[in-house]
């Protein structure tokens, strides 16, 4: 049997000011936010090929897009008119134009633009029903291995459960610099990657920080037909 | 996933010391998952209802914990909750797949119990179909685990080493029985911090309960 989250899981790090027993300790607050470049290298075409193989192995439907424009193109094939769609906060689908196509077409029924208009303190319930159960989410993933596993990391988890089970639908668009060896690699990614990008992103734009609150790791999908990934030969988001 | 014969390694029954115990509830605290201790089984189940309001909507993953301290049968069986999960088994799975989706993703509470949590406060949950994820992620307004001691482990990569060799190899063996149905390790949540605070509370029992 293997044990998923070698050792190096638990290697202390010696490159930051604060060593820490796991990769994955969410206190790490400020100690050192500087993305690890090495993450924005896209795989070669043999390793997109072999992590697309994995997926449809566990039941992911895979597409590969030569470019991003091609990936739109596959996405907006993916949802009927007036379908009820959430577009999940995503750098990719923003530089896809996925975002504004979704949510300011009126060709759907975008659900993030209702949850917008609702009172965070006064209808926090009903902001958590239509996150988690739309009929179709679109988003991204922050890492691909080989073996056809999906990471996904959260502030607030509220993606997840429509990517775990919520949604009768999950599309995700993938920038082909997101593929990694395993597990282990795909944590070092959200941690050394995608977290410090997060951060600088909400310090930004809200003025706070991020943390790893949650992370979803999506080993097989028990329902044929309900995932589909789309990877993209070009980096994007992250 | 896996092809070999499913032997449990037993190494994962043992129950955490008294110190584990302490450091690992500091840590849960600290990522926002407020924490109880019952010295029992019957001390866990009292603390349970204490938190759970009469009438309220409550779904219960499939939990063997909470069928062992009578929290299931009370949930489902005394009349006193509005619980969905006996609605849900109620419903047809191949005409009435969304409003099973929509009913099980929302709850007032969600209750269940974990597969592992780490000295650092860390908290991993392993499921076949992930219906309980999304309430335990997000979904649900208020979370309740109850959680064996000897579920405690050191880190994430112990915690994996446990859902593997120990909880799959039961949970297979257990879904055999009653549904003639293999499980596997489809979908793990990890939750590190609720950013609300006083969403989660977790009750841990120092008795071997559940797996």
């Amino acid at each position: 049997m293997a044990a998923f989250l070698n050792s190096s899981m638990s290697q202390k790090r010696t490159d930051t000011a604060e060593t820490k027993d796991s990769m994955l300790d969410v206190k790490t607050d400020t100690a050192l936010l500087i993305p690890n470049e090495e993450f924005t290298r896209i795989a070669s075409d043999e390793r997109i090929e072999r992590a697309a193989q994995a997926l449809e192995a566990n039941k992911i439907h895979t597409s590969v897009a030569e470019t991003g424009e091609e990936a739109r193109k596959l996405v907006l094939d993916l949802l009927p008119e007036g379908a009820e769609v959430y577009a999940n906060i995503s750098k990719t689908l923003e530089t896809l134009g996925l975002t504004a196509e979704i949510d300011g077409s009126g060709r759907y029924n975008a659900v993030r633009p209702k949850v917008l208009t609702l009172d965070r303190k006064t209808q926090a319930d009903e902001i958590r029903a239509l996150r988690a159960r739309p009929a179709i989410i679109v988003g991204s993933v922050h890492a691909v291995t080989e073996d056809g596993q999906v990471l996904t990391a959260s502030f607030g988890g509220s993606q997840l459960g429509a990517y775990a089970y919520g949604a009768a639908k999950v599309i995700w668009v993938i920038g082909a610099q997101k593929i990694v060896k395993d597990l282990n690699e795909g944590f070092r990614r959200i941690q050394e990657y995608s977290y410090p990008l997060e951060d600088a992103r909400l310090r930004a734009t809200l003025g706070v920080p991020t943390a790893i609150g949650k992370i979803l790791i999506t080993n097989l999908e028990a329902m044929p037909g309900r995932t589909t990934a789309i990877i993209v030969k070009e980096e994007l988001g992250y | 996933m896996i092809d070999n014969v499913l032997v449990p390694d037993r190494s994962f029954a043992r129950l955490a010391s008294d110190d584990q115990i302490a450091r690992t509830i500091k840590a849960l605290e600290a990522n926002n998952i407020h924490t109880l201790i019952a010295e029992n089984g019957a001390e866990a189940k009292r603390l349970f209802f204490e938190l759970v309001p009469d009438g309220s909507e409550i779904f219960l993953g499939a939990s063997v914990t909470l069928e062992k301290l009578g929290i299931k049968d009370e949930i489902d069986k005394s009349g006193r909750f509005d619980a969905l999960r006996p609605k849900i088994f109620a419903m047809n799975r191949e005409t009435q797949g969304r409003e099973i989706r929509k009913l099980g993703g929302t709850p007032d509470f969600a209750a269940g119990s974990v597969h592992a949590v780490t000295e650092q406060g860390q908290v991993m949950i392993a499921s076949l179909t992930g219906s309980q994820l999304g309430p335990y992620a997000s979904g649900a307004g208020k979370v309740i685990w109850v959680v064996g001691a000897q579920k405690l482990v050191k880190d994430l990569d112990e915690g994996y080493r446990r859902i593997q060799e120990y909880c799959y190899p039961l949970e297979d063996a257990h879904l055999q029985e009653l549904y003639k149905l293999h499980s596997n390790v489809n979908k793990v949540l990890i939750v590190n911090r609720e950013i609300r605070p006083n969403r989660i509370t977790m009750i841990i029992v120092k008795e071997e309960v559940g797996y």
